[in-house]
């Protein structure tokens, strides 16, 4: 048989089986319904990303929010296709009792299963051509990470052509068209669902199919071994099926079943194999950082050289979905990062009640330290977890004492003045927390890294002052959490040149916003500074004081350097200091009226940074850079006020930023925007995502059909 | 003669005579084997549900629940004694093969010449003899007019005449037809009749039937199936009257006969048979009030088939068995 004839008869078998294929009801429908879905979900999401985009959203990606969720949308509809186009093929024949021209047939094996998968993908990637047209347009609207969306159609192809073989499989070992498309439908169930149940458990990881794949291949990265997993997969799909093959030839019907768990059997020991002996070394899919994580972290990551071990303690399969995600795009950079699952009995220390409930943390084991995140994660999945990586291995016994003895706020009581959950949250980041009174232990050790002056309502003894200011000239980092009517020395006050407004903040604005009380300050603008980084929604201050900058005598003391002081948030400017009714033990909420010859209505700084450099100071401390954080408040971060907005958020950021613990926060910064943030709005673009791809194809295509099947009853009419 | 019933294979074959297409049937119980030749028209006989079509599955290779080892053997080509060994399932056999089964239905929208195009693809039809080939057999079976007709709107007979069409493209050496006949007027069945017979040469033909006029009238051997075993074989035809039996069999065949004794002699394939058969006619005359058929062959299969159907004697009562030989 030469070529040339293979060529005429491939043609002629494609040719009429194709024409047949095109005029079958059922193929038209799901043609038009995936093309339909397709455009309908294609003009959703563009519509909701403009509605995000109009909101300057941080984090925005047209990939993210139309392309990434499209493409699984996509492989469900290929799959659909598939399954009723397989459905019409050799169960077709069979149900029409035509397997005997079957029998007739001089292919070979390779020869048929090329002409059947071929014949079948010209319809099973049409919803994938689609997809095709829509990302490309977008892609030209858009400034997209176009290596990650070649890896998407790369990804998206090979998962087709992998659920497809089954599929295939399945229509020539039935005999009749519904139950191909039942058995079929039931198998990618089942395919799909062992797949999510192997990836959240460790030790059945090395049997995901492709699910976990693609998930973490369109963040950004593909594991190698997983990809051999794949090619394993792929392999023993089209071994099945030239299995199938030979049984439709020669009715071994019976062999099959065990054929398949022979072969399931053997496959499992090479994917066993394939991972102990390919490293789990993960590889980029994205060019740009777009998806990936900041160069900074990149570096912390591959410089650690303990193995991590993550323990996710989280209710929902979404939330371990995310994790999974998450560690896979570390794995980059990492390759001994391991993740499982466990419940909350394992880990009762780290628990934390909350309202009566645990909540869901993440526990991370960096060598032989440990500690613990809550979940949800204020950032994404994979930056949270990277800082906290990071924040474990750079870390060394950084003590953070929180000064006693003038019945300042408490860390380790529960009353409402506590700062019990911030204590709570510091010990699950690992932060070493004390508690000292300076009047009887008359030192901070050098181990002391940050201390905590929160309002002190009783007055300093000289000695006390003086191991404060020691520790400062020392290079101790220092938070002052004041408020109304406290007791800071004002040596410490001019040594910092930082002091305290009189009165109270009053907030009148955000009283009528639907504060409960004028006196809860509310600041919703914050500058570039890394301290207000995150921080997404407002923040809330009750009963503040506006702080002001004044000479510093630190620097009077001849060794010490400048301090350079920095305003971080500011009320705004309708705001003024109630001197009167703060006098006043507890004050009406309609007690409150400006004076203008007494109180300032302006904006008032509330959070000021000190920071200087003692690396050129003669000084014998090893601190290289001293920072000093005083507040206005300190009740925003009590129990009572710590979950109102986000003012945990900056209450972690201020202690991050004093134990210079973010040097690297600008490329984080930058990390979180996306370059394909936008879409370019136009006529065009509005026509196409909305119109032309939604319903004028699908519509077009429906009414070739109609004419198609009009013509087609007339011609059978006729003869 | 033993052909050694191997998997595909290929043996120079020093016995010029040997036939250039054949298949022989070994029952695997019986270690029996049965030769159909070239040239020959094999009626395959049977009651309803006695496993014709399993039996010519079985052959095609589409199934492969019989106990039968089957070998075709063919010319490699026609200029030398180059004989090849084909099993049902060698891909060289289906292109040998042409099938039509007694279930193909009308498949949707596609007209007769794009089915015909269909099988002749599937069939892999050199470049050079594709069009021929599908020209040859529209006009070997009239189907000129049937040809641009949607299949779904073709009459049962047509239908079946498309169907045994599509056998024939690329002069295949071996047909096989399931029930041709069941749906065809009077004239295409003399128009089957008429190509079976015109037949080329090398070609071994095997159809199955429920008419015995038609089957005696242009088959040249008969295969009897029950119980979708191979109950029968008459080779040639029956030229007398006779049964045939085993010799365990012997006094079964008598009481059955209700004779004391009778003559038989001894055949060549392990089998006896009774010598007068005047026997028979008694027999006959006796357990059955008329014949409708008028043909001395069709008397002798009458009553076997009536005896199959009382399910007195099993396939193996009458089965060729070399085991059992004296």
């Amino acid at each position: 048989m030469n070529s040339l004839s293979d060529n005429k008869n491939h043609q002629a078998i494609d040719k009429i089986l194709l024409k047949q294929f095109w005029r079958k009801p059922s193929i038209q429908l799901v043609i038009i319904f995936s093309l339909l879905a397709i455009g309908i979900f294609t003009s959703l999401s563009y519509s909701n990303f403009l509605h995000l985009q109009a909101q300057n959203i941080d984090k925005l990606s047209v990939f993210n929010e139309i392309l990434k969720p499209l493409s699984g949308m996509v492989l469900l509809l290929s799959l659909i296709t598939g399954i009723v186009t397989a459905s019409q093929l050799l169960p077709y024949f069979f149900s029409k009792g035509q397997q005997s021209i079957l029998q007739q047939m001089s292919l070979n094996k390779l020869q048929f299963f090329v002409l059947i998968t071929k014949l079948n993908l010209k319809f099973i990637l049409i919803p994938f051509f689609y997809f095709l047209m829509i990302s490309l347009f977008i892609a030209y609207n858009s400034d997209l990470d176009l290596f990650l969306l070649l890896t998407t159609y790369g990804f998206l192809l090979l998962g087709i052509l992998l659920y497809t073989l089954p599929i295939l499989t399945i229509s020539l070992n039935s005999k009749n068209v519904i139950s191909s498309m039942l058995i079929s439908f039931f198998a990618i169930i089942l395919m799909v669902s062992l797949d999510q149940v192997f990836m959240r458990y460790e030790h059945f990881n090395f049997l995901t199919v492709f699910n976990k794949l693609f998930l973490s291949a369109r963040e950004g990265s593909a594991s190698l071994q997983e990809i051999a997993h794949l090619i394993i997969w792929l392999l023993f799909a089209i071994y099945i099926m030239f299995n199938a093959i030979e049984n439709v030839r020669n009715g071994k019907n019976q062999s099959a079943i065990k054929s398949l768990f022979i072969g399931l059997v053997v496959v499992a020991i090479i994917l066993k194999t394939i991972t102990m002996i390919i490293p789990d070394h993960n590889i980029s899919t994205s060019i740009i950082s777009n998806n990936q994580l900041p160069k900074y972290y990149q570096n912390q990551l591959k410089n650690i050289s303990s193995s991590v071990e993550i323990t996710a303690v989280v209710d929902r399969e979404e939330s371990k979905d995310e994790i999974i995600k998450a560690i896979s795009r570390l794995k980059i950079f990492k390759q001994d990062i391991s993740v499982k699952f466990s419940n909350r009995q394992a880990f009762t220390d780290i628990s934390k009640e909350r309202n009566g409930q645990v909540e869901e943390f993440i526990s991370i084991k960096v060598g032989n330290k440990q500690q613990a995140i809550g979940y949800p994660f204020a950032n994404s999945a994979h930056i949270s977890i990277v800082r906290l990586i990071d924040h474990i291995e750079s870390k060394s016994d950084q003590w953070i004492t929180f000064i006693q003895g003038h019945d300042e706020v408490s860390v380790f009581s529960k009353s409402g003045r506590s700062f019990s959950k911030f204590y709570a949250q510091l010990k699950s980041l690992g932060f070493p927390v004390v508690e000292q009174n300076l009047r009887t232990q008359k030192f901070i050790s050098n181990n002391t890294k940050l201390v905590v002056i929160a309002d002190s309502k009783q007055e300093w003894l000289d000695d006390e002052v003086e191991v404060l200011i020691q520790y400062l000239n020392d290079g101790g980092n220092l938070l002052i959490m004041r408020e109304t009517m406290d007791k800071i020395p004002e040596v410490l006050e001019s040594y910092l040149g930082v002091s305290a407004q009189e009165g109270t903040l009053i907030d009148e604005k955000g009283f009528s916003s639907g504060t409960p009380h004028p006196a809860i300050l509310i600041v919703n603008q914050f500058n570039q500074h890394s301290i207000n980084q995150g921080i997404d929604s407002l923040l809330a201050f009750p009963w503040s004081i506006g702080l002001n900058i004044v000479d510093s005598t630190a620097e009077k003391n001849g060794k010490q350097a400048l301090w350079k002081s920095e305003t971080i948030l500011t009320s705004h400017q309708l705001v003024w200091n109630e001197i009167e009714s703060s006098k006043k033990a507890s004050s009406n909420k309609n007690e409150f009226i400006f004076d203008p010859l007494e109180e300032k209505r302006k904006s008032h700084s509330l959070l000021i940074a000190l920071e200087r450099n003692l690396a050129s100071a003669n000084t014998t401390n090893t601190h290289a850079t001293q920072r000093v954080l005083v507040i206005g408040d300190t009740s925003f971060i009590s129990d009572t006020a710590i979950n109102n907005y986000a003012n945990l958020q900056l209450g972690i950021n201020m202690v991050n930023w004093l134990l210079s613990y973010q040097p690297h926060s600008a490329v984080e910064q930058l990390g979180n925007q996306y370059q394909d943030n936008y879409i370019r709005i136009s006529a065009m673009t509005h026509f196409m995502l909305n119109w032309f791809f939604t319903l004028i194809i699908p519509l077009s295509l429906l009414m070739f059909f109609l004419y198609r099947g009009i013509k087609q009853r007339n011609w059978e009419t006729k003869t | 003669m033993n052909i050694p019933l191997t998997n595909t294979s290929q043996t120079k074959n020093t016995d010029a005579l040997l036939d250039q297409a054949s298949l022989t049937i070994r029952h695997n119980k019986l270690k029996t084997d049965i030769k159909l030749k070239q040239e020959r028209r094999v009626a395959l006989l049977g009651l309803n549900g006695a496993g014709k079509s399993t039996f010519i599955r079985n052959l095609i290779g589409e199934s492969n629940n019989l106990d039968f080892d089957l070998l075709y053997q063919t010319n490699e080509s026609f200029e030398n004694n180059h004989f090849i060994n084909l099993k049902p399932n060698d891909q060289n056999f289906k292109q040998l093969m042409g099938y039509q089964a007694d279930t193909m239905l009308s498949m949707g929208q596609l007209s007769a010449y794009e089915y015909l195009n269909l099988c002749a693809g599937f069939k892999q039809v050199s470049a050079n003899d594709y069009n021929k080939s599908i020209k040859q057999v529209i006009d070997d079976w009239g189907l000129e007019k049937l040809l641009h007709q949607p299949l779904q709107s073709l009459s049962k007979g047509n239908m079946q005449k498309v169907a045994i069409a599509q056998a024939f493209i690329n002069n295949p050496q071996f047909l096989f037809f399931d029930e041709p006949c069941q749906s065809l007027d009077p004239i295409e069945q003399e128009r089957f009749n008429k190509n079976i017979l015109e037949l080329a040469n090398f070609s071994l033909c095997l159809f199955s039937t429920h008419n015995v006029n038609h089957a005696l009238s242009i088959a040249d051997d008969i295969l009897l199936i029950h119980q979708s075993e191979i109950a029968y074989f008459y080779q040639d035809k029956l030229q007398n009257h006779y049964l045939l039996f085993s010799f365990e069999n012997r006094e079964k065949i008598s009481n059955l006969l209700n004779l004391s004794s009778f003559e038989y002699e001894f055949l060549e394939n392990g089998l006896y048979k009774i010598v007068s058969s005047d026997v028979i006619d008694e027999f006959v005359k006796e357990n059955y009030a008329s014949f409708e058929f008028c043909l001395p062959e069709k008397e002798a299969l009458m009553p076997l088939f009536r005896l199959l159907a009382s399910s007195e004697w099993q396939p193996l009562d009458i089965a060729i068995d070399r085991v059992t030989k004296p």
